[in-house]
Order: structure tokens, then C-alpha cells, then sequence
């Protein structure tokens, strides 16, 4: 364990180093983002200005939701967005790269790179979630709750993505279902209620999208049952779990095809 | 036991091609065929062949990245498949055509990452990376961005990274492609100087492979053709061919008709198919007959090991 | 116009070859859609169904342009990358010509896997009728909002003689068009400030001002919009010019 934790801080100290030769695409990019999270406030916003509650939730409820599926995916994007390039790994023979070093394949894929870029995303997500939080006198117990919510959900999006990147190489398919995962995202930021049943039971028990935002939602801030946090924290580990042994399977099955 | 052994293996791959919009060809093609043989530990084995004669994939099958389809592989004993993240540690490798550095970073960077990588101690890891830049004479460019080397540069930064963590066993891939002679010098030069460790080296320039290796495998097309020590090998007589150009261009002595001079766009000469003992009897000649501005006497041994169709003539 | 037949031809062959990245572009698509039907219908539920049925029947379109209009940008970006540009650049044909016909004739292939589909999707929630007399109008409009969008991506492309990545600026360019072109959020629902920016700015004649057209049944309705997009398609082809002209005269300066 403290061993991973060391190579850790070795990727961290050499991802940031790569910060520093940047140009100002990069700096772009970071406005951008946070641009674009703003833009989907103020949307909310709009959506407010033409009725009071959708369906049944007012403004700042609506907000939360999106605040923290935004925070989950900026948490996402920030750490784990390498896994969108597993095909281009394996594609361009580098997926044998790390097939070849004494550690685990999928902590070198995420660690390869990050999306520094993301960090600005994340740092407006956070700053939407504690100004809400603050204005609503959220009890600092449900608040870092949800914070660790958001860390462990983040993890559906990884999952995801990792099947996304699977499925596209297994049907040797010339595309990549990884990129969906923005998809389904848009899923995520709002509350269940809008969604008819049969979408709702989906993004409940398949996809698990609803845990991600709409569920701590309703059940943690609104109702105070800070003990679901517990569920949807061991709901992320248990998906990702069942993702990472269908990944194995994977592992095995590259073995035997290359690519 | 020995370091790696391969015991009739096989690889196949299904290859699909498309005829027309939707029907679809499914051809087997055999990338290895039943091949055999077993490394020691401290040899320095040579795999040759052309293009797609199934080098790679045997390496990976012994790396575990592949699984055989038939047959066994044991590598430090054990199924590559299986223990592959373990034997890792013990394993450097290079692949010419692709790069672990990371791209937009110095060298040395990409050197510490693999000291965490491979839990170096910071004792060794300072001792090799200095030992091996005097070797290498890489001391100018380890703290410039991969991206701005050179191909030379980049090649002898790869072969570092991959020696850091002083592995027992040593593969490379490929290595020389497309360097300049100096540098492909220095490199071969230090694969010579290796002791103590167990190289795997493929190439197709099979006199990069006789300078280094103690014994050599020939593989065509999936199947191993010989597995020769270089000092056989060396012995074997193959065809030489001569090419040359006259001072006085143009005429060729009528002397020389008879040996089948072929006539180059460029205004040279080239006679092939020689055995040694007719090589010395035409140089006679054409030293005799002419006056050469230049002459060049050159020794296609692989291909012509690979076309006749040498089969196993086993060690020494 | 043989050439330019041609370079449809292989825009078009393309398109083909990638058509399995597509289907999983469609599916991407369906979802945002999906999830657009759902939140305008608890947003709409108290107006006459009417509305809901204008409002999403706009969205799908919005999304099928957007499936597709070019990424220009992109190629452009990758010729300067690997230095391909310069041979472009040498030839006989305009650079713009050179993109513009091969990604009509991509475009043309992404119109058959995705936007068919969505054509689908869009006639089946699509309560009024369609209104026969104006569609030659209405695709008037869409293809100089294709024009419009490709000459903006072009000059994001160019971008590229002076950055490593365009990838920042197109995330500030969707930022952008999140924001005023109504490609996700209906115009209509602007508050009054948003709408008045957006009518002066290029992006709106892309997007939203081509969905309010759908509802339009007269001709008259037609021509300040299409009046609007000429405008701007020729304002942005004098900017793509005078950037070109700048960038390589920096690069010939510099040889980079």
C-alpha cells in the first residue's frame, strides 16, 4: 500500500511538471470550463424565470443536485479522465507498455495523465457547493458527507468509461463508446423525479447515475438521513468492483488476441 | 532450470478481411509455428528474421502480454501469463518502435518515475543512472525534453530506462532502427560489454546480431529455422555478390562476358551469385583487366540462410 | 466542379468508413435528447402542449446539427501539426476550398447515419404540420448556417500556427456557444438581456436562429435571418483572410 502511495506522489510531482510548459491554449481551456459550468448555473437560472418548482424542487434544490454531480465529474475529469484513451493505447501498441511494468495496468493508465485543466471545473463545482451550503446552513457533518460522496461517485463515472473503452475494442469497433461518459453525465445533474419509471429504475439499479447526485440529494441534505451516505459511498465501490473484474476478464482476453 | 523455456508453441491470429460491403473472409494466419527452445541465464541469444516472421510475437508471449494457443512457456520458471506483473521487476526491455519516456519531459524524469516504478534505492539509482550515462555518453541531453533529442539520443534514453533497475533479463526489440552509424555503434558496443545478464536482441540486420550474440535464431514466416551459435553461423558459406564501377565506364573487357555481368542503370556493374573461391578468381581478373574506380563485395547471409531453407543444425 | 466533386467524394468515403464511431455518436446523441425531453417536460408542463412539442422539436434539431456540422478546426489543427499544411498551401486550390468540399462531403455522410435517425425522432414528436412552402427557405438557412459554423471553425483552426492544442480554445468556443447560439438552451427562453447580446453576435445565425425558423410558416419570416447569416458569413471570411494572411507571414518570418 505505501508503496502505491509513493508512486503516487512520484506521478503527482511529474503530471505537474508538465503544467509548466503549457501555452495559453491551456489557460483557455481552464476559462473555458469554468465558463461552461457557470453558463449551466445560469441556464438553471433561466429554467427558474419561466416556473417557480420543477417538479416540486425549487431553484436552490436544483442547484444542489447539479453542484454535485458537477463536483463528481470534475473529480472525474481531474484524475481518471485517462481512461478515455484505452483504445488509443491499445490501438498504438502502448497498452503493452504497461502491461510489461511490475504494477497494476489501470493504476499506471490513470496516472499517466491528468486533466489539469479540470482543476478549474473543480474549484467553481466546490465553490457553487459551499456558497450553497453555507446559504441553506448546511450542518457541516452532511456537508463534508457529501464531499466524500462526491469523491466515491466519481468513481461510476470512471467505471463507465472503463466499459465504454472496453466494449469499443472488444467489438473491435472503430469507434469509442468511452466518450458516452459526458453523456451521461447530463443524467446525472438532475433529480430522479423528472425521469419516467422505467428510466428511473435504469439509472438506479444498471447505470448508476442516480446515486451520483439525485439520491444523496434527496436523501442526505433534504431528509438528513446522513446514513445513506454509506450506501451510495459502498454503492460507487461496489459498481467500480464489478467493473474492475470485468476488466480482468478483459486483461485475460487481450492476452489472447493482442489486439 | 532454464531461464525461459518455449516448448512447441503456437500462436494463430484471425485475420479478417472484407470482400465487398458486408460479407467477411476470415483467414487463420500462423504467426508462430510450433517453435522450441530453452535461454540459460547469461546468454546472449540473437532472434532474426524478416518482417513478419513472428519475432514479436514471441516476444510478447514470453513477457505474457500474448498467451500461446498450443504449447508451453515457462519464463523465470513460470507461467509469463500468470506472473507476468511479477517477473516485470527482473525484465528491461526496449521496444524500437515505441517509447516509454514520457514525451514532453526531461529524461531524467521519466528516470525517477521509474525509480518508484521499480523500488529502486536512491544508492542505486544515483551509482547506475551515472554508470550508464558515461557508458552511453548521454550526459548533454538527460535533463532536455524527450521531444526535442534526436532519434539517437532519444534510442540511447530508452536503453538507460530500461537498465535501471538492473534486470536480470534484458530484451530489445528492434533497437537500431533508423540510427545513424555512430550511435548504433556506441549502443552495440555496450551490448558487447554486457556481462552477467541474459540479452534477448531481434533485429533484422543480422551483423548487429553476430557482433553481440553468442548464439543466434532464425525465424520465416512462424517457424524457427535454425538455432546456430554465431561461430557456425559465421562459417556457413553463402554467395557473395561484387558490384563495381570502371574508370574507363561504358566497356567491359570481353574477358569478363563470360561470368554474367549484370549492367546498373547508375553505369555500375554487378555479378552475383560468387562462392568465395570465385570471388578471389573474378577480383584476379577484374584487377587485371580493368582499372576500378570502386568495387564493393557484399554478403546477403540472412536471406540466403532463409531461402535455402536451412533447417536446425543445432549448437556448435 | 469535377474537383470539388471529387473532394465531396472522399469527404463522403470517409464518413463511411467511420460510420460505427457514429452509431455511438447517435447513441450519445439519443441520451442528451432524452434527457432534454424529460427536463422540458416538467419545465413546460403547466403551457399547452403545444409549446413542449415546439420546444423539443427544436432541441433534436439543434442536436442534429450540431452531429452535423464540421470539426474543421481539428483537421486544420493536424495538417499544421504534422507540417502537411505547407503542401496544401502549395497547391492550386484554396485552403478553405480544400476543407470546405471534403467536409461537406463528411457532413453529408453524418447527415445519413445520425441525422436521419434524428429526422426520425423529430417528425414523431412534431405536433403542427410541416410547413412544405417554406422548407426550400429553411434549408436555404441551414446550409449558410453550415457555412457560417465552418468558417468560424476554420479560424479556430488557424489558431493552431500559434498554439501546441486547440483543445482550450474549442472548449472556450462551446463555452461560447452554450451560451448564445441557443444550440442547447431555446432562444426563446433567453431573459430579454441574453436574447438582445445573442442577436448581434455570429453564433445565434448557426443554431437558434435556424430553430425558430422551424415554426415559421411565412416566407417573409425567412429573410432576416438569412439576410443576417450572409452578413456574417462574408464579415467572417474577410477575418479567416486577414488571419491567414497574418499566420503565414509569421511563419515564413519565423520557418517554424
Amino acid at each position: 500500500m505505501t508503496r502505491y502511495a509513493r508512486l503516487l506522489l512520484a506521478y503527482f510531482k511529474i503530471n505537474f511538471k508538465s503544467l509548466a510548459i503549457y501555452d495559453f491554449d491551456f489557460y483557455f481551456s481552464i476559462v473555458g470550463m469554468m465558463i461552461q459550468n457557470l453558463i449551466n448555473v445560469a441556464a438553471l437560472r433561466f429554467l427558474y424565470l419561466l416556473v417557480p418548482t420543477i417538479q416540486g424542487y425549487t431553484f436552490t434544490e436544483l442547484l444542489t443536485t447539479y453542484a454535485i454531480a458537477s463536483t463528481s465529474f470534475a473529480i472525474f475529469r481531474c484524475f481518471f479522465i485517462n481512461t478515455l484513451n484505452i483504445a488509443d493505447y491499445v490501438r498504438k501498441g502502448k497498452f503493452d507498455g504497461l502491461l510489461v511494468k511490475p504494477v497494476n495496468p489501470l493504476f499506471q493508465l490513470l496516472n499517466e495523465s491528468f486533466d489539469e485543466d479540470a482543476w478549474g471545473d473543480l474549484a467553481i463545482s466546490v465553490l457553487i457547493l459551499t456558497t450553497i451550503a453555507f446559504s441553506s446552513h448546511m450542518p457541516l457533518l452532511i456537508f463534508l458527507l457529501v464531499l466524500l460522496m462526491c469523491c466515491a461517485t466519481s468513481l461510476i463515472f470512471l467505471s463507465l468509461t472503463l466499459l465504454g473503452g472496453m466494449v469499443s475494442l472488444l467489438s473491435q469497433g472503430l469507434a469509442d463508446l468511452s466518450e458516452t461518459v459526458y453523456d451521461f453525465f447530463e443524467f446525472s445533474k438532475y433529480p430522479l423525479s423528472i425521469y419516467n419509471t422505467p428510466l428511473k429504475m435504469i439509472l438506479t439499479w444498471f447505470l448508476p447515475l442516480g446515486w451520483v447526485a439525485a439520491i444523496p440529494q434527496s436523501t442526505v441534505i433534504d431528509d438528513g438521513r446522513w446514513y445513506f451516505a454509506i450506501l451510495v459511498v459502498g454503492i460507487s465501490v461496489a459498481f467500480f468492483t464489478l467493473v474492475y473484474q470485468l476488466w480482468r476478464l478483459f486483461l485475460v482476453k487481450y492476452q489472447s488476441t493482442g489486439t | 532450470m532454464a531461464l525461459i523455456e518455449v516448448d512447441h508453441v503456437t500462436k494463430q491470429y484471425v485475420k479478417v478481411a472484407k470482400i465487398g460491403v458486408v460479407k467477411k473472409k476470415r483467414t487463420l494466419f500462423t504467426a508462430v509455428d510450433d517453435i522450441s527452445f530453452a535461454i540459460e541465464a547469461g546468454e546472449k541469444i540473437g532472434i532474426v528474421g524478416l518482417n513478419g516472421s513472428g519475432k514479436s510475437t514471441l516476444i510478447k508471449m514470453m513477457l505474457g502480454i500474448l498467451r500461446a494457443d498450443n504449447g508451453t512457456l515457462a519464463t523465470f520458471s513460470g507461467d509469463p501469463t500468470k506472473y507476468r506483473q511479477r517477473n516485470a521487476q527482473r525484465i528491461g526491455i526496449v521496444f524500437g518502435q515505441r517509447s516509454q519516456l514520457r514525451w514532453d519531459l526531461p529524461v531524467y524524469d521519466t528516470f525517477l518515475l521509474n525509480k518508484e516504478i521499480y523500488r529502486i534505492s536512491k544508492e542505486d539509482f544515483l551509482a547506475r543512472v551515472g554508470h550508464l550515462t558515461s557508458l552511453l555518453d548521454a550526459k548533454d541531453f538527460l535533463q532536455q525534453p524527450v521531444r526535442t533529442l534526436s532519434l539517437g539520443q532519444r534510442m540511447k534514453a530508452e536503453v538507460m530506462a530500461s537498465l535501471l533497475h538492473d534486470p536480470e533479463l534484458i530484451i530489445l526489440d528492434e533497437p537500431t532502427i533508423g540510427l545513424d552509424v555512430v550511435t548504433k555503434h556506441k549502443i552495440v558496443k555496450f551490448l558487447q560489454q554486457l556481462e552477467g545478464k541474459t540479452l534477448l536482441y531481434t533485429s533484422h540486420d543480422l551483423e548487429d546480431v553476430e557482433k553481440i550474440c553468442s548464439r543466434i535464431l532464425i525465424l520465416d514466416h512462424g517457424k524457427l529455422l535454425t538455432d546456430i551459435s554465431t561461430q557456425a553461423l559465421a562459417k556457413i558459406a553463402t554467395p557473395s555478390q561484387i558490384e563495381f564501377s570502371l574508370v574507363d565506364s561504358a566497356n567491359l573487357p570481353a574477358a569478363l562476358a563470360d561470368v554474367g555481368v549484370q549492367t546498373l542503370p547508375n553505369g555500375n556493374f554487378r555479378v552475383a551469385g560468387l562462392s568465395s573461391k570465385e570471388v578471389q578468381d573474378f577480383m584476379r581478373r577484374l584487377i587485371a583487366t580493368t582499372e576500378l574506380a570502386s568495387v564493393t563485395i557484399a554478403n546477403k547471409r540472412l536471406e540466403y540462410v532463409i531461402s535455402s531453407g536451412l533447417t536446425t543444425g543445432g549448437g556448435q | 466542379m469535377t474537383l470539388r466533386l471529387m473532394m465531396i467524394r472522399i469527404g463522403l468515403k470517409r464518413s463511411v468508413a467511420n460510420r460505427y464511431a457514429f452509431g455511438f455518436y447517435l447513441f450519445g446523441n439519443f441520451i442528451s435528447i432524452a434527457v432534454m425531453f424529460f427536463l422540458w417536460q416538467s419545465v413546460l408542463r403547466h403551457r399547452p402542449s403545444a409549446v413542449f412539442a415546439e420546444t423539443i422539436t427544436y432541441l433534436i434539431f439543434m442536436q442534429l446539427l450540431t452531429a452535423v456540422f464540421p470539426k474543421t478546426s481539428f483537421a486544420i489543427h493536424d495538417d499544421i501539426r504534422t507540417g502537411n499544411i505547407a503542401r496544401l498551401l502549395l497547391r492550386p486550390v484554396p485552403l478553405l476550398t480544400h476543407y470546405f468540399w471534403e467536409s461537406v462531403g463528411y457532413s453529408f455522410g453524418k447527415l445519413i447515419f445520425i441525422g436521419i435517425p434524428d429526422v426520425i425522432l423529430l417528425v414523431a414528436v412534431r405536433q403542427s404540420a410541416l410547413a412544405w412552402q417554406t422548407l426550400p427557405l429553411l434549408v436555404m438557412a441551414v446550409m449558410l448556417g453550415y457555412v457560417l459554423y465552418f468558417e468560424l471553425e476554420a479560424i479556430i483552426g488557424l489558431f493552431s500556427f500559434y498554439t501546441y492544442s486547440i483543445w482550450g480554445i474549442n472548449t472556450f468556443k462551446a463555452a461560447v456557444l452554450l451560451a448564445v447560439s441557443g444550440n442547447v438552451f431555446p432562444v426563446n427562453f433567453y431573459p430579454a438581456a441574453v436574447k438582445t447580446i445573442a442577436q448581434f453576435l455570429p453564433f445565434q445565425y448557426a443554431f437558434g436562429a435556424i430553430g425558430k425558423l422551424l415554426s415559421q410558416q411565412q416566407a417573409a419570416d425567412f429573410w432576416p435571418t438569412l439576410f443576417m447569416q450572409s452578413l456574417y458569413i462574408a464579415t467572417l471570411f474577410g477575418v479567416y483572410h486577414l488571419q491567414l494572411k497574418i499566420a503565414i507571414q509569421r511563419v515564413v518570418v519565423q520557418g517554424g
